[in-house]
């Protein structure tokens, strides 16, 4: 971590919103791509984004100087996007054309027909929601943002052994709920 | 379905890492406006786990609670099986939670969220002065046949004062028994405009999981039980969203 960037968190746990104004401009563009891979609703990656900086900002005393920030920071926009998504039930909810396609084009990785692919996501969609909560978490966060296991178990603040017992658990369940969806 | 096919199938529904995406300035301005209102909230003292205090924290932000906030605190014990919000009598403005001293890892966030929301609902009607009243009643009553047994020695009309006293301290026991459970099930109702009735229920009755039937609730404290029977419509499971799978 910079010099700069300690100054400017010491400067906003003193309460220097020009300083966090800063910190926001550095960390909100990457934050709110992370947010957006998880939920792929546009509006709601933006409402977890500016709630994960300021539960930041309320968390900054919290913060152990000479950290990095960032990871920091993405811990706790992963644990706000998971509550938020369970609370605005994002698996339930039919996904647009438009929030289906747009990891897929900005990625431009995928050359399959978009009515396939958005069938199998929401055949995915559908198979994650018939996953209890936990399952749901540990699979957003392995997938959706690329955890490895000791990094999900600190963000959700379980075990480790915890942590792959649930991922191993939701990945049998997804096999057959995903079979089921094929009938 | 092959391991590979299923690594595959939801490395495409996640998509790859997405390039950072600037949001607009009003953006910025809506934290600003969150920045000004916690500002004038004073710093809470950490004296809670930081999982807890950022859960207490969303809470707080999420139902636009009023300023001061108050504290969370957790009180801890290997005594204690059954976690449960207290009220706090001599320091007003805090939220306690008395959570069993190692188990308290495994709770899940829905309870969590369901622990807080009514601990803060009944933090914010601990503090009206109706809720004194019969604290006072008691306290009071309590003093004056303290004396009045003390008096009586040298005079018997004291007793009485004493019978009178002690009368009124019985009634008051009564009365801030009542108000207790009248307060927990005011908080769940609080707790189900703030999270939900569903979420609560779930809540009610993953905590459920933890009581022991044969274990008698703390004083004034409903069951949860009574609780669930009275905040749920419907019955609800705990294994609501799990599936049984089957072949």
């Amino acid at each position: 971590m910079s010099t700069c960037e300690d100054t400017l968190i010491e400067q906003a746990k003193q309460g220097d919103q020009e300083a966090f104004r800063q910190i926001w401009d550095e960390h909100h563009a990457v934050a709110m791509a992370a947010a957006l891979r998880l939920c792929h609703q546009p509006g709601l990656a933006e409402d977890i984004t500016q709630g994960a900086f300021l539960l930041a900002w309320r968390g900054l005393p919290r913060f152990q100087p000479g950290l990095p920030f960032r990871p920091w920071l993405m811990r706790i926009l992963y644990r706000h996007a998971l509550d938020v998504m369970e609370r605005q039930r994002v698996y339930l909810q039919p996904l647009s054309p438009i929030t289906l396609e747009a990891p897929v084009r900005s990625s431009g990785l995928y050359e399959r027909d978009p009515q396939e692919l958005i069938a199998e996501r929401e055949e995915v969609s559908r198979a994650l929601a018939r996953l209890n909560t936990n399952q749901r978490r540990v699979i957003a966060l392995r997938y959706g943002a690329d955890l490895s296991e000791a990094e999900i178990a600190q963000v959700l603040g379980w075990p480790i052994g915890t942590v792959k017992s649930r991922l191993n658990r939701a990945r049998e369940h997804l096999r057959v709920f995903l079979l089921d969806e094929r009938g | 379905m092959p391991s590979q096919d299923l690594e595959e199938r939801l490395a495409a529904y996640y998509g790859p890492t997405l390039p950072p995406r600037a949001l607009p300035e009003t953006s910025w301005l809506q934290v600003r406006d969150g920045l000004e209102k916690a500002r004038r909230a004073p710093q809470r003292a950490q004296t809670a786990p930081p999982v807890l205090e950022e859960t207490f924290g969303a809470l707080l932000t999420r139902v636009n609670y009023r300023y001061p906030y108050p504290v969370l605190r957790c009180d801890f014990s290997s005594r204690t099986t059954t976690p449960r919000a207290r009220i706090s009598l001599l320091s007003r403005g805090q939220v306690r939670l008395a959570l069993p001293e190692q188990k308290w890892r495994t709770l899940q966030p829905v309870e969590i969220e369901v622990l807080l929301a009514a601990g803060l609902a009944r933090s914010a009607r601990a503090s009206r002065p109706l809720f004194l009243l019969p604290r006072a009643l008691f306290a009071v009553s309590l003093s004056l046949a303290i004396c009045a047994l003390l008096f009586s020695a040298t005079d018997r009309r004291y007793l009485w004062i004493f019978c009178a006293a002690l009368a009124c301290c019985l009634a008051g026991t009564y009365l801030i028994f009542w108000q207790m459970r009248a307060l927990a099930f005011r908080g769940d109702r609080q707790a189900v405009a703030w999270l939900g009735r569903e979420r609560v229920c779930q809540g009610l009755h993953l905590l459920a999981e933890h009581d022991h039937p044969q274990r008698r609730p703390a004083w004034g404290e409903p069951s949860l039980a009574e609780r669930i029977k009275r905040v749920c419509d419907s019955p609800v499971t705990t294994r609501d969203e799990h599936l049984t799978l089957v072949g």
